[in-house]
């Protein structure tokens, strides 16, 4: 059994993949809990993956989509970054291979966790070990002479769109990660075109024969959805955009499905609606990584009720759920999303945990944590 | 929680509570909290743990209502699905009059022992998990039939093993707080009951298939069984007029047995059959009343009942009659018993036992329990009183056969018979020894239970495929199994005489022959000894390990010995298995003699060890005076005070005769001095020198009057030459030869 976990961290992500086989994948790390604000239920990020990892020291990958704040809060407190002696040390947690899109290599006048970040994917692109980089812009080849670096010498870090990560298979992970974006046309180097040039993955699990399908889409806007979908349909990849759990864009943002948010329901443009009511499989379910759904249109930011309206109608259909992450499992106490993958499907965990009686027909939750 | 609908009984408000306040999520919400009469209702909607894969179409919100009939929760609360397209006809359910629904099999278990520990949460888990394992398929083992189950509330019919195609009778009715339980039978009793009517019909053999969704009333059983090719109206219709349905329509109701032959393929052959049993509410009368075929009317005789005219009785709704369907059990053939009893066995044992007493009642009962096999009991005692304390036999056998008795309780277990008795000592050439001799050659396992020496002496000797022996230490709290394993590649007597030397030599054996009487040549002197007391609990403690190593014994292909030791004080059991040497074995047509591998392997070591000069000892064993057999179990090392030189060996004495006074007394008397056995060294011929002609007639010389056999063994680098002699049955030489390692 593989684990899948969402974080109720508001408006961001991170996602923690734990495989059967011991191996770990964190997507994203935004620890946005204010401690000094006793209403604030985002959770303690940093204390819930120190708790799942038990006590180890390192994480085998974390990509950080994009790196906005939302995606990367706080990680160069947490997290052992090897370009500088003050980011080392400590209970630090190791990055053993770093993800990134070639944005966050390329991109220039960024400021903050992003700039320390933007260093430390440069320092391993430089020296050429634990990271790899995502899309292939002739700017990446650029970066290299600059330095000196002859641009062949790095090719093997570097993994274009459509095809699979190294670092895992099938064999003897039980898993394999594809790639749909970024493509090399939407590498950019500006901070504003972040968001279209983010990671969107597909994670393909197998457990007993079963395969269960992840697709992980950050914050992309529609028109980047719009051109995977093309771009993998004309690829006859159709397979490659299945999804058993489809951890939905920006937010529950209606601009990952249309322009227009419409009035109670956003209709999604014509490949999207593809993507959603023809892909998903039999009881998927749909995770939005975002405050609680409004009922009104007063925040323009997202979570949008109309996009959520969509979705929740796609999860209907399917027999599956529609799950958001700040009302899981109930609005006023969230907790982190538990999602296990095994020999059928996908199987979000509801251990009711209350009270000290017995709870019947299902297994105790492991103690003995060491914290 | 206050006002109109606070619920009175206490678990219900403990439902709600927890419900409303869990500090965690409870993954449930209450829909509404409402009374109905005497009844609290409680609504709500449960989350459930489900995978994407679904056995069962649950969904992740399942609304139900708990029905709680009873203010002090003296009775289970009833749970319904309150979701109009809930897949009733996939999962435990029963019609439960109480609550005029389909209610959810959610309690396997007694309320009165359940309910000790229901908390509010407990109540809601356990109802969370039920559909939980309903959706991942886990509440249903493959084999199941889906329902009715455990329905508590149902009446039950109870059929003979094998298929379900009748006719059938019914032979024995009983009723117990409201519910029915019939008994029914092939064969055609007077009475009958007087409250049923069976209509019975084989419907057309159907190729296999879930036949999923079971009928709850007659119009749903007429849809069905027409999809089946079946036309059910036609056939009641003509049924409810026959004269006999008409004589007592009144006081009778239909038992409908459906019987549903199914088959792998169209081509293929009927495999197993599906019986369905229904009884609908109303009586013959009420029943071709509502189907427009008979009317009632009242004379001075009573109600009496008549066909009715085409068309003037006007027919009802079928829907409208409701059919209540019955729990069918069938009573247990030996293969059934096996599945139950957790064997993995596919076919009957046919086993030979020798002694209907302690241990031998015990097993045979207990292995019939499980559906091991077919026993042949051969035993010519009778049932005396003091035996009923520690045999399966009781107090109305006495004076009785203890074979014929065993036999007769054995049959009676199951609903398959085939035990049988031969009265007879299979010591004794008699009448019944041609029906012995061929029920041991035919059998799968001869087991000796007779606790004598002789009984395993003479198993040795027949022409079986398989024996083994089963007996209990003299003071009745050591069991022992001796087994031959397949190919009998060491006999019975052999193992036999291994075991006397791992109860000298091993200390975990230490005393196991201690209390044993050496006046009396039998090892379980507890069972026959009236003065020793011994509780019927160790003697079924025992017996039950010695009936469960029956099935593992009959799977293993190698010899074995196993000893089991009670401690009386405390229950607890140590299990020794001992280990069974391979045996060389020399024959003439007066005389055998068998050597077990480790006296081989032990002068090879001593051998070894003593090089370039000769070396010995004495050889140890036991012998069978009847049957002129000698087993040499083991040599001993050379005395200290021995003399060793390349040219010859002359064996010491220092402390020889107390050792072997212990190995005599630690064994009953059964391990004796047997002979001498020295080296030769590399180079020399195993193969007696003037010298040791010299022993061996030295041998003779004061063993032969003594009436004792003895021997001669000489280990030399390849091989290892053997003589044995005694008295006037001659002697034998013969050779091992040494395995190359």
């Amino acid at each position: 059994m593989h684990v899948v976990r969402f974080f109720p961290i508001g408006n961001a992500d991170s996602c923690l993949i734990e495989l059967e086989n011991g191996r770990r994948v964190l997507f994203d790390f935004a620890d946005m809990h204010n401690a000094d604000d006793q209403y604030d239920l985002r959770c303690d990020l940093e204390k819930e993956l120190r708790d799942c990892l038990d006590g180890a020291k390192s994480i085998d990958v974390v990509a950080f989509t994009h790196l906005d704040t939302d995606h990367c809060a706080r990680a160069k407190e947490v997290f052992h970054l090897e370009h500088a002696k003050k980011y080392q040390g400590g209970d630090r947690i190791k990055i053993e291979t770093m993800w990134v899109p070639a944005t966050a290599i390329l991109e220039e006048g960024v400021k903050g966790q992003a700039r320390t970040l933007r260093t430390e994917a440069r320092q391993r692109f430089i020296e050429g070990e634990g990271i790899r980089v995502f899309g292939r812009p002739e700017k990446l080849d650029q970066f290299l002479k600059d330095r000196g670096i002859d641009p062949k010498t790095r090719r093997n870090l570097i993994t274009d769109a459509g095809t699979l990560c190294p670092e895992f298979n099938l064999g003897s992970d039980g898993v394999e990660f594809f790639v749909h974006s970024p493509f090399a046309e939407t590498c950019g180097d500006s901070v504003e075109y972040r968001n279209g040039s983010a990671i969107f993955m597909q994670a393909t699990f197998v457990v007993g024969g079963r395969t269960t399908k992840m697709i992980l889409s950050a914050d992309v806007p529609h028109e980047v959805i719009d051109d995977i979908v093309r771009i993998t349909r004309f690829h006859k990849n159709d397979h490659r955009l299945e999804w058993d759990i489809n951890n939905v864009p920006h937010h529950c943002s209606y601009l990952s499905l249309a322009d227009d948010k419409g009035k109670d329901k956003t209709v999604p443009v014509e490949r999207l609606k593809w993507l959603y009511e023809e892909q998903g499989r039999s009881g998927g379910l749909l995770v939005s990584t975002s405050k609680p759904i409004p009922t009104n249109d007063d925040d323009k930011q997202p979570p949008h009720r109309q996009a959520a309206s969509y979705y929740k109608d796609v999860a209907s259909d399917l027999g599956g759920e529609w799950l958001v992450t700040m009302e899981h499992p109930d609005k006023n106490k969230p907790k982190p999303l538990v999602i296990e993958i095994g020999a059928t499907g996908s199987k979000r965990r509801k251990i009711a945990a209350a009270g000290a009686a017995t709870v019947l027909g299902g297994a105790a939750p492991r103690a003995g944590r060491r914290r | 929680m206050s006002g109109e609908d606070a619920p009175r009984s206490r678990l219900a408000r403990a439902l709600v509570q927890y419900v409303r306040e869990s500090v965690d999520h409870p993954y449930a919400t209450i829909r509404e909290v409402h009374r109905d009469g005497e009844r609290d209702l409680v609504d709500l909607d449960l989350e459930i743990d489900l995978a994407q894969d679904r056995a069962v179409p649950i969904l992740h919100r399942e609304p139900v209502r708990i029905v709680f009939a009873s203010p002090n929760d003296l009775v289970a609360p009833r749970v319904l699905s309150l979701r109009d397209d809930f897949p009733s006809g996939q999962v435990h359910t029963n019609l439960d009059h109480e609550v005029d629904g389909l209610c959810l099999c959610i309690w396997e278990e007694g309320w009165h022992d359940l309910s000790r520990n229901l908390t509010g949460q407990a109540l809601v888990e356990r109802i969370r998990w039920w559909f939980a394992g309903i959706a991942d398929g886990s509440l249903h083992a493959e084999d199941q039939v889906l329902e009715p189950l455990i329905a508590t509330t149902s009446d039950t019919i109870v059929f003979p093993p094998g298929n379900f195609v009748g006719p059938w009778f019914i032979d024995e009715a009983h009723e117990r707080r409201g519910q029915v339980t019939l008994i029914m039978s092939r064969e055609r009793k007077d009475a009958g009951d007087p409250r049923f009517d069976v209509f019975q019909r084989v419907l057309p053999s159907q190729v296999h298939g879930a036949l999923a969704s079971r009928p709850y009333d007659m119009g749903g059983l007429v849809e069905l069984t027409a999809r089946l090719d079946f036309d059910l109206m036609v056939e009641l219709r003509a049924w409810l007029i026959e004269p006999e349905r008409l004589a007592a329509a009144s006081e009778r109701r239909a038992l409908f047995l459906l019987v549903v032959p199914k088959r792998r393929t169209d081509e293929g052959e009927d495999e197993s059959h599906e019986a369905w049993v229904y009884t609908p509410s109303e009586t013959l009368a009420e029943l071709g009343e509502k189907l427009g075929m008979t009317s009632s009317y009242e004379d001075e005789g009573g109600l009496r009942t008549g066909a009715a005219l085409p068309g003037t009785v006007q027919p009802a709704d079928p829907r409208t009659i409701r059919l209540f369907s019955w729990r069918i059990v069938q009573r247990l053939d030996r293969a059934t018993a096996r599945q139950f009893a957790g064997s993995t066995r596919t076919e009957d044992a046919r086993l030979v036992a020798i002694g209907a007493g302690a241990i031998g009642s015990n097993v045979i009962m207990n292995a019939t329990h499980a559906g091991l096999g077919t026993w042949t009991i051969i035993d010519d005692d009778i049932v005396l009183p003091h035996n009923t304390v520690r045999q399966t036999q009781t107090n109305w056998a006495v004076g009785h056969l203890k074979a014929q008795v065993l036999a007769f309780e054995a049959n009676a277990i199951l609903a398959e018979g085939g035990n049988d008795l031969i009265v007879a000592d299979v010591l004794r050439v008699g009448a019944e020894t041609g029906r012995i001799v061929a029920a041991m050659r035919e059998a799968d396992l001869v087991v000796d239970f007779s606790a004598s020496p002789a009984v395993v002496g003479n198993l040795a000797d027949q022409d079986v495929r398989r024996a083994s022996s089963f007996f209990f230490g003299p003071d009745g709290s050591d069991l022992v199994a001796l087994d031959e394993g397949h190919g009998r590649t060491v006999l019975l007597d052999e193992i036999e005489a291994q075991y006397f030397l791992a109860v000298a030599a091993c200390p975990a054996l230490e005393g196991h022959l201690a209390t044993a009487r050496t006046d009396r040549i039998r090892y379980a002197n507890a069972c026959q000894d009236l003065s020793r007391p011994l509780p019927p609990w160790q003697v079924h403690m025992l017996s039950g390990l010695a009936a469960g190593r029956l099935p593992s014994l009959l799977e293993d292909a190698a010899p074995s010995a196993w000893v089991w030791r009670l401690d009386p004080d405390t229950g607890s059991v140590l299990p020794i298995r001992l280990d069974v040497q391979a045996t060389s074995r020399f024959a003439s047509d007066m005389l055998r003699v068998s050597v077990s591998g480790s006296v081989i392997d032990a002068m090879r070591t001593y051998r070894q060890k003593a090089a370039p000069n000769e070396t010995g000892g004495i050889l140890i064993g036991t012998f069978d005076l009847v049957r002129n057999v000698l087993h040499v179990v083991a040599a001993l090392p050379a005395p200290p005070d021995s003399r060793q030189a390349p040219t010859y060996f002359v064996r010491g004495a220092q402390d020889l005769r107390p050792l072997v006074d212990d190995l005599a007394s630690a064994t009953a008397g059964r391990l004796r001095y047997v002979g001498e056995w020295h080296s030769h060294p590399n180079g020399a011929a195993a193969r007696p020198s003037s010298d040791d002609e010299g022993v061996f007639t030295y041998l003779r010389q004061q063993l032969d009057p003594a009436g004792a056999p003895y021997a001669m063994l000489i280990c030399g680098r390849e091989e290892t030459w053997l003589r044995t002699a005694w008295q006037d049955r001659g002697q034998v030489e013969g050779v091992v030869a040494h395995d190359n390692d």
